[in-house]
């Protein structure tokens, strides 16, 4: 736990950060947002000592972060920065092993731990040998988390790593990142600009404002019961919205509406089945209950019907929120959508009814 | 031609002089590449910042001085001989040296730097880790620059008896023979060529791949 006890700093006598006091807690990950020039990077950097506090004390585990040695206090913390600030003349393979060379790990310690950590953050060997100005913007900031994470610290601070990806990367960096955190359960302090990434992504939020920490709260809480004025306008007024995202897809899974038929069934066969159940989307599922294909009845202009089958049909993951099932469904114009797993075996379905329904209830 | 037959008739005279004036060279090099360093180091050292701007103003105006009055100055408190000459050559190699030097290791983006303190890395390693090899690029392209203009200027130091090719040209416009001079001339540009070259050379083998 890294625990701040009225910890300020000040920058020419304004205070970038006001007798802050707050817990992060172990293995999860909290989120500090806020607008720009609120102290959100000086908090963060004030765990690992790249900036001092001018009052107040920091203790990992009840311990102060003065009584550490400074270099392996900061070799315990990972460190993940916008723009990742990669080493340009190092290769992937070389940034990652970074810290764990300062360690004076052996080599075969050391091509283990890299090629783990590649295929950990979802890139594999291949990429060893590039050099950083060789890779996407994505691609940068997953060697970022990679490196951070190198000797395996307990703790991981991230400034805005993803403020500079598009938004369809970014929604894939964070997927990652959740899954990675399931399996290695770091104490991980994340800062964002970003509301939606904020409610996604933390187990508790830290709202801040002008070195201030407004309010402190898990997601459900500060969407349900914010502070004051100021969290409700950084909420903006898509709340509802918003609190769609702290809801999995799997918990609005339906399994009626929908009819089943096996790949073998002819055309014929399958436009009268279509034809006797209009109200229900047709998929067709193998004998191992994989999602293979889906027929849609499409009434033309005038009046006829014609049955048209999409070999690879829009699917989602249970383990989306839905906030961002909603906006697949929203792109892609489907109104009943099939949720499948990983290995496309069909669970049931999601429909834009339901999901309206949730979104008023919240 | 004229050049040809003057090198013939007159090669162990020619000979010497180019080895002296390669003498000049490499001994000045030496200790301006080893002194430019060091003090880019030391300037740009975090909490040096101040300096070190300072240092690269300085430098970006001294490359303006001209080499005869370094010479002039050397010979007027070292006196004559090939130790004022190589003392002219230092001052006036470690300016694009320093000032290149200076600068590389003041742009290395604070990003970098910051990551590698977070990562860490004590000052000790960021320097020879980060900031020097990220800044090799820039570093020797001022100890290039440096050279070329090092051995032509190893050319003045014949006015203070320091040797060199430089000699064969006072000693063709005593003379009036031109193709003396040309000698002289000649074979200074073909060493400053050679050089560049075989720096490149060096360059293209140490520079960091991701900065080629
Ligand atoms: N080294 C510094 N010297 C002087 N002032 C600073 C310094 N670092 C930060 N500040 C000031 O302290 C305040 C908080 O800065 P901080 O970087 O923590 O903001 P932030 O919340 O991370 O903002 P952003 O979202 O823009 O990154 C700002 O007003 C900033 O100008
Ligand atoms: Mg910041």
């Amino acid at each position: 736990m890294i625990t701040f006890s009225s910890v300020s700093k000040y920058f020419e006598k304004t205070a970038a950060v006001n007798n802050l006091s707050v817990d992060f807690e172990h293995g999860s990950i909290s989120v500090i947002i806020g607008p720009s020039g609120c102290g959100k990077t000086t908090t963060m950097k004030m765990i690992n000592r790249l900036i001092d506090p001018d009052n107040g004390e920091i203790k990992l585990d009840g311990k102060s972060i003065f009584d550490y040695n400074l270099v392996e206090l900061r070799r315990s913390i990972g460190y993940v920065i916008q723009e990742t600030g990669l080493f340009p003349h190092y290769t992937v393979y070389d940034n990652i092993a970074v810290v764990p060379r300062l360690l004076r790990w052996d080599n075969t310690r050391i091509q283990n731990r890299v090629y783990e950590l590649l295929d950990l953050v979802t890139l594999n060997e291949t990429y060893s040998n590039k050099y950083p100005s060789q890779l996407s913007g994505g691609e940068r900031q997953r060697v970022g988390l990679a490196r951070a994470l190198a000797a395996d610290p307990d703790i991981l601070l991230m400034d805005e790593p993803f403020g500079a990806i598009d938004p369809i990367n970014r929604l894939t960096l964070q997927d990652v990142l959740l899954e990675i955190q399931e399996e290695i359960k770091k104490t991980i302090i994340f800062v964002t600009h970003d509301i939606n990434e904020a409610i996604k992504l933390g187990d508790k939020i830290a709202i801040m404002d002008r070195g201030n920490l407004v309010q402190y709260d898990t997601p459900d809480i500060i969407l349900t019961d914010p502070a004051d004025e100021f969290v409700e306008e950084l909420l903006g007024h898509d709340r509802n919205v918003k609190a769609l995202s702290l809801i999995k897809t799997r918990e609005l899974l339906q399994n009626h509406g929908y009819i089943t038929i096996t790949p073998g069934t002819t055309h014929e066969e399958a436009r009268a089945m279509a034809e006797e159940n209009p109200a229900s989307s047709v998929f067709i599922q193998d004998d191992n209950g994989t999602l293979m294909g889906r027929y849609y009845l499409e009434t033309r202009k005038d009046k006829s019907r014609r049955l048209k089958k999409v070999d690879d049909p829009w699917v989602v993951d249970p383990n989306m929120n839905l906030n961002e099932t909603l906006s697949k469904m929203l792109q892609t114009g489907e109104k009943v959508i099939p949720v499948v797993t990983r290995k496309r075996k069909l669970l049931g379905v999601v429909t834009l009814g339901n999901l309206f329904n949730a979104a008023n209830r919240e | 031609m004229d050049v040809i037959h003057y090198i013939t008739d007159n090669t162990p005279q020619v000979l010497l002089l180019f080895g002296q004036h390669f003498v000049l060279f490499a001994v000045s090099m030496f200790f301006a590449i080893l002194t430019g360093i060091s003090l880019a180091i030391y300037v740009t050292a975090p909490g040096n910042e101040k300096k070190g701007n300072m240092v690269v103003s300085i430098t970006s105006a001294a490359q303006a001085v001209p080499p005869l009055a370094i010479v002039a100055l050397a010979f007027i408190f070292v006196g004559i001989g090939a130790a004022p000459s190589i003392i002219a050559l230092i001052l006036y190699s470690i300016v694009p040296i320093l000032f290149n030097a200076s600068s590389g290791l003041l742009s290395v983006p604070p990003k970098v730097i910051e990551a590698g303190r977070g990562l860490g890395l004590t000052q000790n390693q960021l320097l020879w880790k980060i900031r020097i090899p990220m800044s090799l690029p820039v570093i020797m392209a001022g100890i290039r620059s440096a050279a070329t203009i090092n051995i032509g200027t190893a050319t003045v130091a014949s006015f203070i008896g320091g040797g060199g090719l430089g000699d064969l040209i006072f000693m063709g416009l005593k003379l009036y023979r031109p193709d003396i001079i040309l000698t002289g001339a000649i074979l200074t540009a073909i060493m400053a060529i050679a050089i560049d070259y075989l720096l490149q050379m060096l360059e293209n083998i140490i520079l960091p791949g991701g900065l080629k």
